[in-house]
Parts: C-alpha cells; structure tokens; sequence
C-alpha cells in the first residue's frame, strides 16, 4: 500500500518520506492538487493515506480535501490535514468536511509516525 | 489595526518562543535568543539565505529569517536526516522558507486569536552575499538573534 503525501515544500515531502518509508509503505508525492488527483484518478486503490497540506498554491488543501471526500472512489480515504495554521476553527472545518486527524507544523518525526499509524489504525 | 497598535512587546515575545519552538522542534537545537542584533552588519558579508513571508491585514510587515549558507544547510540537514553535503540548492531554499511559514503560521494563529484579521503569502526565499533590507520605517522594526551552538540566525520584522 501507498501513503501520498501533499506538500507544495519538497523539504516537508522528505521529512514526511522518511517517516512514511520507515513504516514499510511505500510514498508518492505530489507537488500540489492538481498532481495528486491526477494521481489518485489511477491509483486511488493502493492509497491507504493521504497527508494533505493546507496552503498551497492554486487549488488549497481544504478544497482538495472537499472533492476527496465528496468523491466515491475517494471519500474511504483517511485524510490528515498537515499544516502550520494552528487555528482551532480550521481544525473543526477539516475534522467536519472529514479529515481524520489534523497535524500542526513544526512536528517531530515521532508526532508525525505516531498520528500517521493513529490513521492507518495502527495506533 | 496597523502594527503600532499591537503591543509590540508582545509580538516580540509571540515571534521569539515561535522561533525557538520551529527550530527546535524541526532540528532538535537547543536555541538562545539574544536581543542585541548589532552583530547583523557583519553577518550581511558572508553568503546568506533569507526566508522571507509578508503578512497583510491587520498588520502589514514582512518577516524574515536569515542565516549564513553554512548554518542553513545544517539546520535543513537536521531537519531531514539527509547530509549537508547531499542537500541540493533547492533543498535549502526550501527548508528556509518552510522555517519562515511555520513560525509566520504559529504567530498568524496567535494572533488571529487576539481578533485580528491577518492573510499570509506563500514563504520565498533570496540568497547572496551583501544583501540588505532597508525599510522606509525603520521605527517599527523588530530584530533578534538566535544561537544554537555554531548556528547564528537573525529574525527581522518590518512594518510596511
């Protein structure tokens, strides 16, 4: 299985990279929206996680995570929000449109393996 | 609202544990803040990397954090696993600005709690050697230095 992780920053796609492939799956990236649903047109079966950046040029995290979950090949797949808005009302938008968990930059590694195993189920 | 009505005893102390937390939360370091930022002039000569972010609404100003190419490669180096020597030019551009919207997010947050209504824009960042940043108020400007061990970096904010 494959976890993507959206990110507009390569630096946090790495970091994210090296937490993910420690968990044995393997990572696909995507630079912003419009590469990730492009992505997930073909390999929405394989993605057992997507770790969405909130802003992000053109089309922001919140509207992706909008179409994700009003799409029916999609809508199964958990969410997590990753992102440096620590506003509270953002938290409850994203947890309502259906995001599963909402991390805040900056994050250890620790934080990140632990909240991405919390979404797998793993926790 | 514009910058001068915020209490700027308090943005500083939001901007200096929202530095200190980005940093070490991101590398591990164990970072001091220092006030004094006359050693900034000297530092303008070496080869040095800006993450730069500008804030508009409430308060306009432009934040940026600086470090010499060294110390930048060392702090993205920390903050990825990955070795200074590995990291490419991007790698560090990047790590820089990500520094920048982090801590430039945790104030934003911050602040927006406070009632103020504030837009961010995405985080770039400049590099060269001999770079200055000059503002036409030069009142309502906030400097700091931040050590941590061999790593020095200097927060500027400027109305503008």
């Amino acid at each position: 299985m494959k976890i993507m992780t959206v990110d507009d920053s390569a630096i946090v796609r790495k970091i994210i990279r090296s937490a993910v492939e420690v968990l044995d799956y393997e990572v696909v990236e995507a630079k912003d929206a419009k590469e990730a649903l492009d992505i997930l047109e073909d390999e929405y079966e394989d993605i057992a996680l997507i770790l969405l950046d909130w802003n992000m040029p053109g089309m922001d995290g919140f509207e992706m995570l909008e179409l994700i979950k009003k799409d029916k090949h999609l809508r199964h797949i958990p969410v997590m929000m990753v992102t440096s808005e620590t506003g509270g009302e953002n938290i409850i938008k994203a947890i309502q449109t259906g995001a599963t968990h909402y991390l805040v930059k900056p994050f250890t590694i620790e934080e990140l393996t632990k909240r991405i195993l919390e979404c797998l189920g793993r926790g | 609202m514009d910058m001068v009505s915020v209490d700027m005893k308090k943005l500083n102390g939001l901007l200096n544990r929202a530095v200190i937390d980005v940093i070490t939360t991101m590398t591990g370091f164990d970072v001091e803040d220092d006030p004094d930022c006359s050693q900034f002039a000297e530092f303008e000569s070496v080869e040095t990397i800006i993450g730069v972010m500008a804030v508009f609404g409430s308060i306009d100003a432009v934040v940026a954090l600086a470090t010499d190419i060294n110390s930048s490669k060392l702090i993205v180096a920390y903050m990825t696993g990955i070795m200074p020597t590995d990291l490419t030019d991007e790698d560090v551009h990047d790590g820089m600005a990500e520094l920048v919207n982090m801590l430039v997010g945790r104030v934003k947050a911050d602040l927006v709690r406070e009632g103020l209504d504030l837009s961010i824009t995405s985080p770039f960042s400049i590099s060269g050697t001999n770079i200055e940043m000059v503002f036409k108020d030069r009142e309502n400007r906030i400097c700091r230095r931040f050590i941590a061990g061999d790593v020095e970096m200097f927060l500027s904010v400027a109305k503008i």
